[in-house]
């Protein structure tokens, strides 16, 4: 029946109600409620890689998609789209780097397949059609090849050599 | 100062095992490092592992790929190393306007070795430009690229044909193959080295020249019939889909044969073939009703007056034997 509700708590104590149904599109609380028979009502579940600005933004990511159809299975075969995330998505997504990244490390740990999907899409934007310098830049990384290895990475591109 | 070493950290980490990053700085795990990760929120892409990293790059074109590889040692190892990151080449760049970050390959030498050791047995997709269609990378990508099933070759901007008296192997696992045909050049001295690698083909697309502008004045030209449908249909017995776009020489007759051939055709696309004028409907209907086949056909641009009422006669046909 709708209306179950569960308490998941965040790395710094606080504890959110969410729905099951909601919460059940993370695979690791799925298997938690399923397989560990965790669903009395005041069972709380700690999520500990998570805190609680991100646990909150996971559950408004998860609170809007309740009603997709579950996302379809990697297909090695398929060519995989970098234009198709939705509008409400792209501004739930509009938030500062560190944000983003947090988001992928806790759609990955609560294994939320749509939310990773999308999160990752958004990083492979911000590298499409850059440059490596750019790139640097963008998610500062620095650049510790030596010169002889630039010059071996040059190399090794140089049948499709761009300048 | 703190991120540098800390990047370095994490790239060691990532190829443990590896010899090519055993260079400086072994030891700055300093606790004040440690420390300021924990403490501070994750700021930066490097705390991302190496299956996220992936998830990330395997949306990106080859293209990207590439210069991804001159970021820094770890996105260097990790793109080079994972061969399921390079299931499509695109090396069609004038053809495609850059949208897929298709490649141009200026040295086929390195460009050869590339198949081999970056795509290998991961590569599913590849396009090749004329200058591209050797005997030396076709029998590359046959040994070295098992799982190769969808091959396009574009001879639309043929001047002249490769030799290829010495080709001697070609993927034998296609399921599409795509052939972009010239005006003038005439394939066979291509195609029957070929015929003997297509019995797996499900899908054929030939397409045309008329979309390119002529060089010379419009008709006859494009008439030359530059390729031969019936060995193919001969030698690739399990077609599904044909697709016949804009081809000038392609008429009733070749359709009536394709009718009597093709015993699993589900789908039969005419479009901008202007030469058809729906004879050959008929036989292709009695098949396909006799075969169980549904029929998928593509009416509705085969183009011009005179062949708009068979048509559509036909596709109400089509329509009730469904």
């Amino acid at each position: 029946m709708a209306g179950n509700k569960i308490k998941l708590q965040s790395n710094d104590g606080d504890t959110f109600d969410v729905d099951v149904e909601i919460a059940k599109q993370s695979a690791t609380i799925k298997t938690m409620l399923e397989d560990l028979g965790m669903s009395e009502e005041d069972d709380v579940i700690p999520l500990p890689n998570v805190n609680s600005a991100i646990l909150k933004k996971v559950i408004q990511w998860a609170t809007h998609h309740k009603d997709d159809p579950p996302p379809p299975e990697d297909d090695e075969n398929r060519e995989k789209n970098l234009s198709d995330i939705s509008s409400w998505d792209q501004d739930f997504l509009k938030v500062d780097q560190g944000t983003l990244f947090e988001l992928i490390l806790a759609a990955n740990y609560l294994d939320i397949k749509g939310l990773l999907d999308v999160t990752c899409k958004t990083v492979a934007n911000m590298i499409k059609g850059r440059t490596p310098e750019e790139i640097r830049r963008q998610f500062n990384i620095k650049n510790d090849f030596t010169p002889q290895e630039e010059e071996q990475i040059k190399k090794e591109n140089e049948w499709c050599e761009e300048k | 100062m703190d991120s540098i070493q800390t990047l370095s950290i994490i790239s060691r980490s990532t190829s443990d095992g590896h010899q090519t990053v055993d260079d400086e700085q072994p030891n700055d795990l300093k606790i004040e490092n440690l420390q300021r990760r924990r403490s501070s929120r994750l700021t930066s892409l490097r705390f991302l592992p190496d299956s996220i990293l992936l998830a990330v790059f395997s949306y990106l074109t080859p293209l990207d790929l590439i210069r991804c590889t001159r970021v820094c040692h770890r996105w260097y190892l990790l793109v080079s190393r994972h061969q399921q990151l390079w299931r499509r080449l695109f090396l069609r760049p004038e053809s495609t306007c850059g949208y897929i970050g298709a490649i141009h390959v200026r040295h086929v030498e390195p460009f050869i070795s590339v198949l081999g050791t970056r795509c290998g047995s991961a590569l599913l997709y590849i396009d090749l430009p004329v200058e591209l269609i050797t005997v030396d990378v076709l029998r590359e990508l046959a040994i070295r690229c098992p799982n190769l099933q969808y091959l396009t070759l574009d001879f639309s901007s043929a001047m002249q044909l490769h030799d290829f008296n010495d080709l001697y192997e070609f993927p034998c696992n296609l399921k599409r193959l795509c052939i972009c045909l010239s005006e003038v050049i005439f394939l066979e001295a291509f195609m029957r080295r070929i015929y003997g690698y297509l019995s797996s083909l499900q899908t054929l697309h030939i397409i045309g020249t008329m979309e390119k502008p002529t060089i010379s004045s419009q008709d006859d030209v494009s008439n030359y019939e530059t390729i031969n449908l019936g060995k193919i249909k001969a030698s690739a017995p399990n077609l599904r889909v044909i697709n016949l776009y804009g081809i000038g020489f392609i008429d009733d007759s070749h359709i009536e044969a394709i009718a009597s051939g093709c015993i699993h055709l589900q789908c039969l696309a005419l479009n901008y073939c202007i030469r058809v004028c729906g004879t050959s409907f008929k036989a292709l209907m009695a098949r396909c009703i006799q075969d169980a086949g549904m029929l998928a056909v593509n009416w509705s641009s085969t183009q011009l007056k005179e062949l708009d009422l068979a048509s559509t006669e036909l596709s109400e046909k089509a329509l009730l034997t469904l």
